[in-house]
Protein backbone atom coordinates (compact mmCIF):
# COMPACT_ATOMS: atom_id res chain seq x y z
CA UNK A 1 0.00 0.00 0.00
CA UNK A 2 1.28 3.49 -0.76
CA UNK A 3 1.03 6.48 1.53
CA UNK A 4 1.73 10.18 1.16
CA UNK A 5 3.07 11.16 4.57
CA UNK A 6 4.01 14.48 6.10
CA UNK A 7 6.97 15.08 8.40
CA UNK A 8 5.06 14.56 11.65
CA UNK A 9 3.51 11.31 10.46
CA UNK A 10 6.86 9.94 9.27
CA UNK A 11 8.54 10.84 12.55
CA UNK A 12 5.68 9.30 14.55
CA UNK A 13 6.04 6.02 12.66
CA UNK A 14 9.83 6.14 12.96
CA UNK A 15 9.48 6.52 16.76
CA UNK A 16 7.79 3.10 16.90
CA UNK A 17 9.82 -0.07 17.25
CA UNK A 18 8.27 -1.61 14.11
CA UNK A 19 9.33 0.99 11.56
CA UNK A 20 11.60 -1.45 9.69
CA UNK A 21 8.72 -3.92 9.42
CA UNK A 22 6.37 -1.18 8.21
CA UNK A 23 8.67 -0.02 5.40
CA UNK A 24 9.18 -3.63 4.34
CA UNK A 25 5.47 -3.90 3.55
CA UNK A 26 4.41 -0.35 2.67
CA UNK A 27 5.75 2.48 0.54
CA UNK A 28 5.92 6.10 1.63
CA UNK A 29 6.00 9.03 -0.74
CA UNK A 30 7.01 12.49 0.43
CA UNK A 31 7.74 15.82 -1.20
CA UNK A 32 10.71 18.20 -1.27
CA UNK A 33 8.96 20.31 1.36
CA UNK A 34 8.87 17.34 3.73
CA UNK A 35 12.51 16.49 3.00
CA UNK A 36 13.43 20.07 3.86
CA UNK A 37 11.68 19.75 7.24
CA UNK A 38 13.29 16.36 7.90
CA UNK A 39 16.71 17.87 7.17
CA UNK A 40 15.98 20.58 9.75
CA UNK A 41 15.24 17.90 12.36
CA UNK A 42 18.33 15.96 11.31
CA UNK A 43 20.59 18.89 12.22
CA UNK A 44 20.28 17.83 15.87
CA UNK A 45 21.66 14.67 17.43
CA UNK A 46 18.56 13.95 19.54
CA UNK A 47 15.96 11.18 19.08
CA UNK A 48 13.89 13.03 16.46
CA UNK A 49 17.07 14.10 14.67
CA UNK A 50 18.23 10.48 14.41
CA UNK A 51 14.76 9.33 13.31
CA UNK A 52 14.65 12.09 10.67
CA UNK A 53 17.91 10.73 9.19
CA UNK A 54 16.57 7.15 9.17
CA UNK A 55 13.27 8.17 7.56
CA UNK A 56 14.94 9.97 4.66
CA UNK A 57 16.50 6.69 3.50
CA UNK A 58 13.11 5.00 3.20
CA UNK A 59 10.92 7.43 1.29
CA UNK A 60 10.25 8.03 -2.38
CA UNK A 61 10.33 11.70 -3.33
CA UNK A 62 7.49 12.82 -5.57
CA UNK A 63 6.06 16.16 -6.61
CA UNK A 64 2.38 17.08 -6.96
CA UNK A 65 1.39 18.56 -10.32
CA UNK A 66 -0.88 21.14 -8.72
CA UNK A 67 -1.39 22.42 -5.20
CA UNK A 68 -4.82 22.25 -3.55
CA UNK A 69 -6.52 25.53 -2.60
CA UNK A 70 -5.93 25.19 1.15
CA UNK A 71 -4.48 27.64 3.61
CA UNK A 72 -2.23 25.23 5.50
CA UNK A 73 1.55 24.79 5.96
CA UNK A 74 3.59 24.18 2.79
CA UNK A 75 4.66 20.63 3.68
CA UNK A 76 1.12 19.48 4.54
CA UNK A 77 -0.23 21.20 1.42
CA UNK A 78 2.26 19.40 -0.82
CA UNK A 79 1.51 16.03 0.79
CA UNK A 80 -2.26 16.45 0.66
CA UNK A 81 -2.00 17.51 -3.00
CA UNK A 82 0.28 14.59 -3.88
CA UNK A 83 -1.92 12.10 -2.06
CA UNK A 84 -5.12 13.33 -3.67
CA UNK A 85 -3.64 13.35 -7.19
CA UNK A 86 -2.28 9.83 -6.93
CA UNK A 87 -4.99 8.34 -4.70
CA UNK A 88 -2.47 7.50 -1.98
CA UNK A 89 -3.62 7.26 1.63
CA UNK A 90 -2.71 10.60 3.18
CA UNK A 91 -1.04 10.39 6.59
CA UNK A 92 -0.67 13.33 8.93
CA UNK A 93 -0.68 13.92 12.67
CA UNK A 94 -1.60 17.55 12.16
CA UNK A 95 -5.24 17.58 13.30
CA UNK A 96 -5.54 21.24 12.30
CA UNK A 97 -4.46 20.67 8.68
CA UNK A 98 -6.60 17.50 8.52
CA UNK A 99 -9.65 19.43 9.77
CA UNK A 100 -9.16 22.29 7.31
CA UNK A 101 -8.79 19.83 4.41
CA UNK A 102 -11.95 17.99 5.39
CA UNK A 103 -13.99 21.14 5.98
CA UNK A 104 -12.92 22.96 2.82
CA UNK A 105 -12.59 20.22 0.19
CA UNK A 106 -13.80 17.07 1.95
CA UNK A 107 -10.34 15.54 1.69
CA UNK A 108 -9.92 12.43 3.81
CA UNK A 109 -6.69 11.96 5.74
CA UNK A 110 -5.64 9.42 8.33
CA UNK A 111 -3.66 9.81 11.54
CA UNK A 112 -0.29 8.05 11.21
CA UNK A 113 -1.19 5.23 13.66
CA UNK A 114 -3.61 4.03 10.97
CA UNK A 115 -0.56 2.23 9.54
CA UNK A 116 -0.27 0.21 12.78
CA UNK A 117 -3.95 -0.67 12.43
CA UNK A 118 -3.40 -1.87 8.86
CA UNK A 119 -0.43 -3.94 10.03
CA UNK A 120 -2.61 -5.41 12.78
CA UNK A 121 -5.42 -6.20 10.30
CA UNK A 122 -2.81 -7.87 8.08
CA UNK A 123 -1.76 -9.94 11.13
CA UNK A 124 1.75 -8.49 11.03
CA UNK A 125 1.33 -6.93 14.48
CA UNK A 126 -0.27 -8.40 17.59
CA UNK A 127 -2.77 -6.39 19.62
CA UNK A 128 -0.06 -5.93 22.28
CA UNK A 129 2.36 -4.57 19.66
CA UNK A 130 -0.36 -2.29 18.31
CA UNK A 131 -1.05 -0.80 21.74
CA UNK A 132 2.62 -0.69 22.73
CA UNK A 133 3.60 1.22 19.57
CA UNK A 134 0.78 3.72 19.80
CA UNK A 135 1.84 4.34 23.40
CA UNK A 136 5.49 4.67 22.36
CA UNK A 137 4.63 7.35 19.82
CA UNK A 138 2.21 9.15 22.20
CA UNK A 139 5.12 9.78 24.56
CA UNK A 140 7.32 11.33 21.87
CA UNK A 141 4.91 13.75 20.26
CA UNK A 142 3.55 17.15 21.20
CA UNK A 143 0.46 17.71 23.33
CA UNK A 144 -2.32 17.44 20.72
CA UNK A 145 -0.92 14.40 18.89
CA UNK A 146 0.13 12.83 22.17
CA UNK A 147 -3.32 13.14 23.73
CA UNK A 148 -5.04 11.84 20.57
CA UNK A 149 -2.67 8.85 20.40
CA UNK A 150 -3.40 8.10 24.06
CA UNK A 151 -7.11 8.29 23.33
CA UNK A 152 -6.63 5.84 20.43
CA UNK A 153 -4.71 3.51 22.73
CA UNK A 154 -7.53 3.54 25.33
CA UNK A 155 -10.17 2.84 22.64
CA UNK A 156 -8.17 -0.08 21.27
CA UNK A 157 -7.67 -1.55 24.74
CA UNK A 158 -11.45 -1.83 25.12
CA UNK A 159 -11.95 -3.70 21.82
CA UNK B 1 29.98 20.65 31.32
CA UNK B 2 27.62 20.72 28.32
CA UNK B 3 29.24 21.51 24.96
CA UNK B 4 28.41 24.95 23.68
CA UNK B 5 28.30 26.33 20.18
CA UNK B 6 28.53 29.83 18.79
CA UNK B 7 26.12 31.61 16.48
CA UNK B 8 25.50 35.18 15.46
CA UNK B 9 22.23 37.09 15.48
CA UNK B 10 21.01 40.51 14.45
CA UNK B 11 19.27 42.53 17.12
CA UNK B 12 18.01 46.11 17.42
CA UNK B 13 20.44 48.52 19.19
CA UNK B 14 17.68 49.57 21.58
CA UNK B 15 16.94 45.99 22.65
CA UNK B 16 20.64 45.26 23.09
CA UNK B 17 20.98 48.31 25.31
CA UNK B 18 18.08 47.09 27.47
CA UNK B 19 19.66 43.62 27.71
CA UNK B 20 23.01 45.09 28.75
CA UNK B 21 21.39 47.37 31.34
CA UNK B 22 19.45 44.49 32.88
CA UNK B 23 22.54 42.24 32.82
CA UNK B 24 24.59 44.86 34.64
CA UNK B 25 21.83 45.29 37.21
CA UNK B 26 21.82 41.55 37.88
CA UNK B 27 25.66 41.13 37.79
CA UNK B 28 25.44 38.90 34.74
CA UNK B 29 26.94 39.13 31.32
CA UNK B 30 24.92 39.51 28.13
CA UNK B 31 25.15 35.81 27.25
CA UNK B 32 24.02 34.67 30.71
CA UNK B 33 21.02 36.98 30.65
CA UNK B 34 19.89 35.93 27.16
CA UNK B 35 20.33 32.23 28.01
CA UNK B 36 18.31 32.62 31.20
CA UNK B 37 15.52 34.45 29.34
CA UNK B 38 15.35 31.80 26.63
CA UNK B 39 15.35 28.96 29.18
CA UNK B 40 12.54 30.62 31.14
CA UNK B 41 10.55 31.11 27.93
CA UNK B 42 10.96 27.44 26.96
CA UNK B 43 10.07 26.29 30.48
CA UNK B 44 6.93 28.43 30.39
CA UNK B 45 5.92 27.09 26.94
CA UNK B 46 6.53 23.54 28.06
CA UNK B 47 4.39 24.03 31.21
CA UNK B 48 1.56 25.52 29.11
CA UNK B 49 1.73 22.54 26.73
CA UNK B 50 1.70 20.13 29.68
CA UNK B 51 -1.48 21.78 30.97
CA UNK B 52 -3.06 21.71 27.49
CA UNK B 53 -2.28 18.00 27.26
CA UNK B 54 -3.86 17.32 30.66
CA UNK B 55 -6.94 19.34 29.61
CA UNK B 56 -7.19 17.51 26.29
CA UNK B 57 -6.80 14.10 27.93
CA UNK B 58 -9.46 14.82 30.55
CA UNK B 59 -11.85 16.11 27.87
CA UNK B 60 -11.25 13.03 25.72
CA UNK B 61 -12.05 10.86 28.76
CA UNK B 62 -15.27 12.84 29.32
CA UNK B 63 -14.00 14.23 32.61
CA UNK B 64 -13.91 17.86 31.47
CA UNK B 65 -16.79 19.85 29.93
CA UNK B 66 -16.48 21.89 26.71
CA UNK B 67 -16.68 25.07 28.77
CA UNK B 68 -13.84 23.93 31.03
CA UNK B 69 -11.75 22.88 28.03
CA UNK B 70 -12.16 26.33 26.48
CA UNK B 71 -10.38 27.83 29.48
CA UNK B 72 -7.20 25.92 28.63
CA UNK B 73 -7.30 25.88 24.81
CA UNK B 74 -7.87 28.47 22.09
CA UNK B 75 -11.02 28.26 19.93
CA UNK B 76 -9.02 26.77 17.03
CA UNK B 77 -7.39 24.21 19.30
CA UNK B 78 -10.80 23.18 20.66
CA UNK B 79 -12.06 22.70 17.07
CA UNK B 80 -8.93 20.72 16.16
CA UNK B 81 -9.25 18.48 19.20
CA UNK B 82 -12.96 17.84 18.57
CA UNK B 83 -12.14 16.95 14.95
CA UNK B 84 -9.20 14.82 16.14
CA UNK B 85 -11.48 12.82 18.46
CA UNK B 86 -13.77 11.77 15.57
CA UNK B 87 -10.78 11.26 13.26
CA UNK B 88 -9.16 8.86 15.75
CA UNK B 89 -12.45 7.03 16.38
CA UNK B 90 -12.92 6.49 12.62
CA UNK B 91 -9.38 5.08 12.31
CA UNK B 92 -9.88 2.77 15.31
CA UNK B 93 -13.21 1.58 13.84
CA UNK B 94 -11.26 0.12 10.92
CA UNK B 95 -9.77 -2.52 13.19
CA UNK B 96 -10.91 -5.97 12.13
CA UNK B 97 -11.06 -8.43 15.00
Amino acid sequence: MKFAADTGALLSLACSDVFELIVKHHTFAATDEVIKELKQFALYEDLLGRKAKEVQKTIEIEKPLQLLPLNIEAAELSIFSLGKENKYIILTDDAHAARIAQERIKLQTKPSFFVFILMYNQKRLSKEQLIHNINLVAKQRKWMTGSLYEYAQKLIETI
Amino acid sequence: MTDTTQFSMRIEEELLRLIDEKAEEEYKNRTELIKEAVLNYLKDKSEKERLKRIGAELWLKGELTDTELKKALSDEEVKDLAFGKKWVEEAVNEIRS
